[in-house]
């Protein structure tokens, strides 16, 4: 699995990012001064600048090595956005990219801690421990951080889960009436290529939940709302053929890299 | 019809902001200087030009989610005119790029123009 590396702190870029979102349309402009568009959802891309600067050789390295396993723009490479979400529909949580506990049943509509109602209640109505997950197509080396906004109205706990073949991570949190952030981060340390991320409700349990981020960091940024497409990008390449780094002293590179997104 | 998403504190716009009015009057000029204008059509179209900065991820995430719903160019949407409030039903983004900057913590920039379509 060809991965863009994330850097050593474990953060997965630094400011400033750029990121372009290009759609395409056809337009024709009436007589009367009307116009008529018409979208192409298959021609839409996505372009990021990422600014990496005082990155030690080992960042750097890792990052030409993937320039030359792809032969620049040649061939693809997974990309987990920077400034994403990486949970696709990240508030409709009984969705096709959700693999939840087959009793766990959705509310949708409550009351949310940012004043609208788009948050979810989960009810666990089986004997036996069960999630809402999703399976995530990233490496299980890198640094993640699951979040989300939870309260319940007794005493219910919530564990949120991140696991992958060899290796878990978990953390229940006892909630109260209350919205509280709870996050759970580490790295699972194993080399595959999926990790499932997670929130495990007790038997009987009823929780509130929303705004459920995952990214590829240390600790969680704000909360960004996901549809269809979350910021698992599989099929990325470099934008550019030419390549450079500055050498700004011992140990200490700056480059600019230019990735686009073509084929969703 | 979908809604031009506000910001966090209510707003759709900061300052500075742009508003334009376009009317396509064609103008035909003769050898002797003389020249005759016509009046392309009716009333006038708007456009704005928004400009933001120092909005956090949340906003910035929901303006590029917004911009990706409609398609660029192709969606229509409902937008409110920060300079008076008026609601203008049909209206569209006037170009198929969005470019969002994320500057820094809490520092999210971006530019775009939103148009008025002739119903």
């Amino acid at each position: 699995m060809l991965v863009f590396p994330q850097l050593v702190t474990g953060a997965s870029a630094l400011y400033p990012v750029k990121k372009t979102s290009v759609q395409r349309t056809a337009m024709n402009v009436m007589a009367d001064g009307s116009v008529w568009i018409f979208g192409d959802p298959d021609g839409a891309a996505k372009a990021w600048e990422l600014h990496a600067t005082g990155m030690t050789a080992a960042e750097w390295n890792a990052i030409e090595a993937l320039y030359q396993a792809t032969s620049g723009m040649w061939q693809t490479f997974t990309f987990l956005d920077p400034t994403g979400n990486l949970l696709a529909q990240s508030e409709n949580l009984g969705a096709g990219a959700w693999t939840n506990g087959p009793l766990i049943q959705l509310t949708s509509g409550v009351a949310d801690p940012l004043g609208t109602t788009r948050a979810t209640r989960i009810t666990n109505t089986g004997e036996a421990a069960a999630s809402v997950a999703q399976v995530l197509s990233v490496p299980g080396t890198f640094e993640y951080c699951i979040s989300a906004w939870a309260r319940a109205a007794g005493t219910s706990n919530v564990t949120l889960t991140a696991f992958t073949t060899g290796a878990n991570l978990a953390k229940t949190f006892a909630l109260s009436g209350a919205w509280s952030r709870i996050v759970l981060a580490g790295n699972l340390g194993q080399s595959t290529s999926q990790v499932t991320f997670g929130a495990q409700l007790d038997s009987g349990a009823t929780v509130d939940v929303f705004g459920m981020q995952v990214e590829a960091q240390l600790a969680p940024s704000d909360y960004k709302q996901t549809n269809a497409k979350g910021g698992v990008y599989s099929k990325t390449r470099f934008g550019s053929d030419n390549f450079s780094v500055t050498a700004q002293g011992i140990d200490v590179y700056d480059a600019v890299i230019q990735i686009v997104d073509t084929e969703g | 019809m979908a809604s031009f998403p506000q910001l966090k504190t209510g707003v759709v716009a900061q300052y500075p902001a742009d508003r334009r009015r376009n009317l396509p009057t064609q103008v035909i000029r003769f050898l002797d200087g003389s020249e005759q204008r016509f009046a392309g059509y009716g009333a006038p179209l708007r456009s704005w030009t928004i400009h933001y900065e120092r909005l956090d991820e949340s906003e910035l995430a929901a303006v590029e989610s917004f911009f990706e719903e409609q398609g660029g160019r192709a969606g229509m949407f409902s937008f409110t005119d920060p300079f008076d409030g008026t609601v203008y039903p049909s209206c569209s983004f006037a170009n198929d790029r969005l470019e969002v900057e994320f500057a820094g913590p809490q520092d999210g920039r971006m530019q775009l123009v939103i148009r008025e379509n002739r119903s």
